[in-house]
């Protein structure tokens, strides 16, 4: 390939990755509006070949098989399958794909926020003039860390 | 249909599909499954594109720049996305056309050659 085509090829890639980050959404709606007319005008041609419409709507669906998987095709396509940077774009789609880094630490970090969180605002609520009810907040997150450790530990 | 074209249609040879959307999209503008049926078409029903693959194949060479989507209406007045090939895609079509055609030459000549006794 010429050095030329290269370079117009780096360029042309990352004007589309900046294009589809910034306008998520949009792409989004597109990728939905592409397949769904796909589908139609498959649909369309089963009809015509005599084929009655629930039939050949079924046949369609099954002849393009998974949208869901096409669809990750599609963003993989335009370089948005990195975890960190375009995903973080919409929340959605950061925790929804079993693929990202964080959607795989998401449960246990939900695990060990529903453990720490009581005890971490109590002493915070707590008179600060009232050492009492510091210790007794200290104590509770050193409990209940001991806790999340040993279950980590466990897992 | 369907299943008798799949029965005795060909799969697509990894790699070759990129070449063959540059080609259908250069005889003019096309939509996804348009490029689908010219492709089959042309093949004359011989050769089975996998329609998932189809998608994103089309992305990746509109993120390479070698085609350019703008949204229209198709036949049955929906909307629907037109592909067509841009400069740079001509070039790198004119580019795969030559190496396959030079690798499609190397294979036959492999292929044609017969033991030096015989």
């Amino acid at each position: 390939m010429s050095p030329r085509l290269v370079v117009a090829r780096v360029i042309a890639s990352l004007r589309s990755w900046v294009r589809s980050v910034a306008r998520r959404h949009r792409l989004e709606a597109e990728i939905e509006a592409e397949l769904a007319c796909h589908l139609e005008n498959l649909t369309a041609d089963l009809i015509h070949a005599g084929h009655p419409p629930a039939e050949a709507a079924r046949q369609a669906r099954l002849a393009l098989g998974s949208v869901t998987v096409h669809k990750e095709g599609m963003r993989a396509s335009l370089g948005l399958w990195q975890p960190c940077c375009s995903r973080a774009w919409s929340s959605r789609c950061f925790l929804a794909s079993s693929h990202t880094i964080p959607a795989r630490c998401w449960p246990g970090f939900c695990f060990c926020w529903r453990l720490l969180w009581p005890p971490v605002g109590f002493p915070l609520a707590a008179h600060p003039g009232c050492s009492r009810w510091r210790l007794y907040g200290t104590i509770e997150i050193e409990k209940r860390a001991l806790r999340v450790s040993a279950v980590l530990t466990i897992r | 249909m369907m299943e008798a074209r799949q029965e005795k249609g060909i799969d697509l040879l990894q790699g070759t599909l990129d070449l063959l959307i540059l080609k259908a999209v250069s005889l003019g503008p096309l939509h996804g499954y348009g490029v689908l049926l010219r492709i089959q078409q042309i093949s004359g029903e011989e050769l089975v594109i996998q329609q998932g693959s189809l998608y994103p194949a089309l992305y990746r060479l509109e993120h390479q720049g070698a085609i350019v989507g703008e949204w229209g209406e198709s036949e049955n007045n929906r909307r629907a996305k037109y592909y067509r090939l841009t400069a740079a895609g001509r070039e790198r079509l004119g580019e795969e056309t030559r190496k396959w055609e030079r690798m499609a030459g190397i294979i036959g000549t492999i292929l044609s050659s017969v033991a030096e006794g015989a």
